[in-house]
């Protein structure tokens, strides 16, 4: 017999499977049907910063902002900050404002500090002003998902009771066993969120293809796109556009080419700019600049000897 | 007698998402050499004629022309359905050696029948016409037996090529030269222009250099005045090839460029106009 509590075990797991199946079905309408989406704006009317924390989490939105005040000219690499910033000046967003507050503050071009941890409150703002206009779930959204996976995690629990008690009796458990690691699978997905709402995705994939000129594979003039773009570059094209824009900059705070560091989304290291960092890095691009012309020179003088020849207006 | 008319822009990657943003733009010219096997999106976007201007072809070279780069001349032409394909009266290759500039050619009979044999063998590998630009010389060489204007003239005449009249070279040459720059635009073979440029320079020890990188000085622009009050009309485009400024002033550049040439303004709708 393969009874186990008096029900056939090729009865169990069918049914078992069946009820796996209707939960499983109520729970990804449930999902779909309790997502929040609420309308949100124009994602042109979004900050570099806002744009890079949709894009990347609170480490892009520093870089976006890192951006937006290199390209101003209101950081230097060589640990300098010029003054206070422009009071009515739109290039310089609130979160902008606050991360250039920070490096006033704490000097931390000088002295590496975590960037991320320091403005830990300002990107939690501004992660709220992005959900209260509806590009982030709500914080009880993560709380509807474990909900709405309870049965399916009850039934999940029964299934390996089942199979102790199948086991303990030399029942055949193989349909079960299957049957089982599947809810745990299917509860594990219905759990995932990123916290995006679909409004989010739409605003960073419509960005990214209208901006697409300012990939650093396409070398854009940071210059003549001005700060706010710079920034834009930053968020959507993660740490390789601030490495375009000041690799030194970009070097000193730790970002790299994926626009990880200078956040505390990761826990990462986040110094920003030591000045020794950045002076280095000058140095070095001065040397290779100085190297260059030498060679372009020589080469001239080797290749151009008809112009001796000639006669110079 | 040319396709083109109106106000171009050379289309660089850098400022594509400027160029982008300009309303009633006529025309494009791209690098030839920079065009891959694709063209680039956000110029093929823009859905206007685009010249590919070809910067290493070294249509002076005494040892002939490379076919290999003529055929890319060719597939670039093809690829951006181009109206014409333009090149540099220069040499930037000798004796296996690259210049890695364009170096004028001697103006002499023998260096006008290397020029027209090499233009010819180009023309008759290219889909479509070859125009050919006037370059800025720092120096003349001293066997030079015919002038600019006679130079030219008599290359269009042996090929049946067309011009690409660089405004900003005639003004770099004459001032070098120490001559008047409207007296040598007028010694040109002007009726022959496929399209004209300009271009910013900066002097530098005495010398004026075609820099693409600096803005076009004013001179340039009141030549260009003067040329447009005596009647002279084509298309013409603004060359910018590096140290990009803000869009703004890029913008401002091109209205004055506009302006000189009784063109239409396209600058009006990009987002730092309404700045």
């Amino acid at each position: 017999m393969n009874d186990t509590w008096g029900i056939p075990s090729d009865v169990f797991w069918k049914l078992y499977v069946l009820t796996a199946l209707g939960l499983l079905v109520v729970a990804v309408a449930c999902r779909i049907i309790l997502r929040p989406e609420p309308e949100a704006q124009s994602a042109y009317l979004l900050t570099p910063p806002e744009m890079g924390m949709l894009a990347g989490g609170s480490s892009r939105a520093i870089a976006a902002s890192l951006a937006v005040l290199r390209t101003a000219g209101a950081i230097t690499v060589t640990g300098e900050i010029h003054g206070t910033l422009p009071v009515n000046d739109p290039t310089f967003d609130r979160f902008t404002r606050a991360v250039y507050a920070k490096l006033v503050l704490t000097r931390v071009f000088g002295a590496r500090r975590n960037l991320g941890d320091l403005l830990g409150s300002e990107t939690s703002a501004l992660r709220q002003s992005l959900t209260d206009r509806g590009y982030f779930t709500p914080a009880t959204w993560s709380r509807t998902l474990t909900l709405n996976t309870v049965p399916l995690i009850v039934l999940g629990m029964i299934g390996v009771v089942r199979l102790a008690f199948g086991v303990a009796g030399g029942k055949p458990v193989v349909f079960l066993l299957v049957a089982v690691i599947g809810i745990a699978i299917a509860v594990s997905l219905l759990r995932v969120s990123d916290g995006r709402t679909r409004a989010a995705r739409t605003a960073v994939l419509d960005s990214t293809i209208a901006h697409s000129y300012l990939a650093p594979s396409a070398k854009p003039a940071f210059a003549a796109y001005g700060p706010r773009l710079a920034g834009v570059s930053a968020a959507l094209f993660a740490g390789s556009a601030l490495l375009m824009i000041d690799p030194a900059l970009a070097s000193a705070a730790g970002i790299t080419a994926d626009g990880g560091g200078a956040g505390g989304d990761g826990g990462g290291e986040a110094g920003v700019a030591a000045a020794d960092v950045a002076a280095e890095a000058e140095v070095a691009a001065d040397e290779r600049s100085r190297r260059t012309r030498y060679r372009m020179a020589s080469r001239n003088r080797r290749h151009h000897c008809p112009i001796g020849r000639a006669r110079l207006l | 007698m040319s396709a083109l008319d109106g106000l171009g822009i050379g289309w660089r990657p850098e400022i594509a998402g400027i160029i982008a943003q300009l309303d009633g733009l006529a025309f494009c010219e791209v690098i030839a050499e920079s065009v891959g096997t694709t063209a680039p999106e956000s110029l093929a976007a823009l859905s206007l004629p685009t010249v590919p201007h070809g910067i290493s072809l070294s249509l002076g070279s005494a040892e002939g022309i490379d076919t290999d780069r003529v055929d890319n001349l060719a597939r670039v032409a093809a690829l951006l359905d181009a109206p014409l394909v333009s090149e540099h009266v220069a040499f930037v290759r000798a004796g296996g050696a690259e210049a890695g500039h364009l170096l004028p050619v001697p103006r002499t009979y023998e260096a006008l029948d290397v020029l027209a044999r090499n233009i010819t063998v180009t023309q008759s590998g290219l889909p479509v016409p070859l125009a050919v630009e006037n370059i800025a010389a720092l120096f003349d060489w001293p066997d030079d037996e015919l002038s600019d204007g006679e130079f030219l003239a008599e290359l269009i005449e042996r090929t049946g090529v067309t011009l690409v009249l660089d405004i900003a070279n005639v003004y770099a040459n004459a001032l070098n030269r120490r001559r008047d720059p409207w007296t040598e635009l007028q010694r040109l073979p002007v009726d022959r222009i496929a399209y004209c440029h300009i271009a910013g320079g900066s002097v530098r020890d005495g010398m004026y250099h075609d820099t693409h990188t600096d803005p076009v000085p004013q001179e340039v622009l009141e030549l260009l005045t003067e040329a447009t009050r005596s009647g002279f009309a084509s298309a013409l485009m603004l060359e910018r090839d590096g140290h990009y400024p803000p869009a703004a002033e890029l913008l401002d550049e091109l209205d004055a460029i506009a302006d000189a040439a009784g063109m239409e303004r396209v600058t009006a709708n990009t987002e730092w106009s309404r700045l």
